[in-house]
């Protein structure tokens, strides 16, 4: 007669939060255990533009932009305004984990190692074990507002800013310095998949 | 005197003017009759602080070869500071131009709309927005590349004059859907023109949010017999882009051994 093993394999559920109208479940620290942060779900493509109206475009020689321009622009030139974001499970509860891709040829992966952007060309990756990456933001939704904001998982409290240098805006990140900034305040317009 | 108070105020206009913004993007569409520029970008680095290097301007194509362009190519042409400007850029300008510093270059192709005779914007050259019904809608005029030059700005709905201030604030309703266009009225050289600028506002149905839930007790603890399976239920009422998944602590990153099933339910 087998008898039931006194530690029973089971998921403990230590709680339960919402963020931004996401659905977390939180388990119970067994610091035993390893755990992948983050493992990548599904993407959607999106036009992200400043609170200036300006679209983000991509360059891969050259930094990342936003300039005025008209939707037949825009379209004119979608391999580099149309945003792949490729959401991620993350073991802990914070924003929404998501990397930001562009495909132009091949793609290309934003990164903010050693707090400068660039689109790195490479996938986003299936998994990332660590609990920070210079690939993976935090996108909230800002309140009171139907914008978003980005912040670095891997610099705390430093988000995706649209900043003037000389006569370009520059995507750039930056510590937010105090509510309100609007310079971090983004406009995802959700693209039909392709 | 009278020379130096004018040479002060040519310093002071000189400081005031803003830069005109850099254009990265190199398919370009606009409409004949309007002032425009080309300008390309990442001039101010140390290598083109350089006095000596020259700012060349082409236009061409491969097959055909490029001619470079000066004063003479065009009357409506003038090269100010880095930017190529074209008061105002015509159907006959429809083509590729290429900027050329030293080694660097920078290429664009542009494209000319015929004028729609009939309306006061260009239907090809519209912004498309989505404002949720009573969320603000703001509407502002600005064009900071010609703002030394910019004499008056209007705001038209669909071709009408709404406003003496060329701004919108309010909530919106549906019946603020149309055309609204930033008439801006420039001088140059003892000449008049306007730029529109138009975005195209649509007003749609509010999304309710709902705040996310999830059914039944928040903690549960499963026993599980060695070599068993054990199903793990978790029902929750969501809005369509929220996300719902499982997290699940493990030794190793794919475990074939956790199936994670979902069922939906408008």
């Amino acid at each position: 007669m087998a008898a039931m093993s006194e530690e029973g394999s089971c998921v403990n559920f230590k709680e339960m939060m919402f963020i931004d109208n996401t659905l977390y479940l939180i388990p119970e620290d067994n610091g035993d255990l390893e755990s992948d942060h983050f493992g990548r779900l599904h993407c959607t493509t999106a036009v992200i533009r400043s609170i200036n109206d300006q679209v983000l475009f991509v360059d891969k020689r050259n930094p990342p932009v936003f300039e005025d321009m008209p939707d037949i622009d825009r379209t004119a030139n979608e391999s580099q305004t149309r945003l792949i974001i490729y959401m991620y499970k993350d073991s802990e509860v914070r924003g929404l984990a998501v990397t930001l891709s562009v495909k132009d040829g091949r793609m290309s992966t934003l990164s903010c190692k050693n707090k400068i952007i660039s689109f790195e060309e490479m996938n986003p990756p299936e998994n990332i074990d660590d609990i920070k990456s210079d690939l993976i933001f935090f996108q909230k939704r800002v309140p009171g507002h139907n914008k978003m904001e980005f912040e670095s998982s891997l610099y705390e409290g430093h988000f995706l800013a649209c900043q003037k240098e000389d006569d370009a805006f520059k995507l750039v990140l930056k510590r937010k310095d105090e509510n309100g900034d609007k310079s971090v305040m983004f406009t995802l317009t959700n693209l039909h998949q392709s | 005197m009278h020379h130096e108070e004018l040479i002060l105020i040519l310093c002071v206009l000189v400081v005031k003017s803003a830069p005109k913004s850099c254009i990265r993007r190199s398919q370009i569409h606009v409409v004949e009759g309007e002032p425009f520029y080309l300008k390309p970008c990442d001039m101010s680095a140390p290598m083109h602080n350089n006095e000596t290097a020259t700012m060349r301007w082409f236009k061409g194509n491969a097959s055909h070869g490029y001619r470079e362009l000066n004063m003479r190519s065009s009357p409506r042409i003038a090269f100010h500071g880095h930017a190529l400007e074209f008061w105002p850029v015509e159907l006959e300008d429809k083509g590729t131009y290429f900027s050329q510093v030293g080694n660097d270059r920078q290429n664009w192709t542009l494209n000319v709309t015929k004028r729609n005779k009939h309306s006061c914007f260009s239907e090809k050259l519209v912004t498309n927005r989505d404002v949720e019904v009573k969320k603000s809608l703001w509407i502002t005029c600005e064009n900071p590349s010609y703002g030394e030059l910019i004499n008056h700005t209007l705001l038209y709905k669909n071709c009408k004059e709404i406003s003496k201030t060329p701004m919108i604030l309010k909530d919106a309703e549906f019946g603020d859907e149309g055309y609204y266009s930033c008439v801006f009225s420039v001088h140059h050289n003892g000449q008049q023109y306007n730029i529109t600028k138009t975005v195209n506002i649509t007003v749609i149905e509010g999304n309710s949010k709902i705040t996310p839930a999830i059914f039944g007790s928040k903690s549960a603890k499963v026993g599980v017999e060695l070599g068993e399976d054990v199903e793990l239920n978790c029902s929750a009422v969501l809005n369509r882009n929220d996300l719902f998944y499982w997290s699940i602590r493990k030794e190793d990153s794919l475990d074939p051994n956790v199936h994670e099933d979902r069922n939906e339910t408008t």
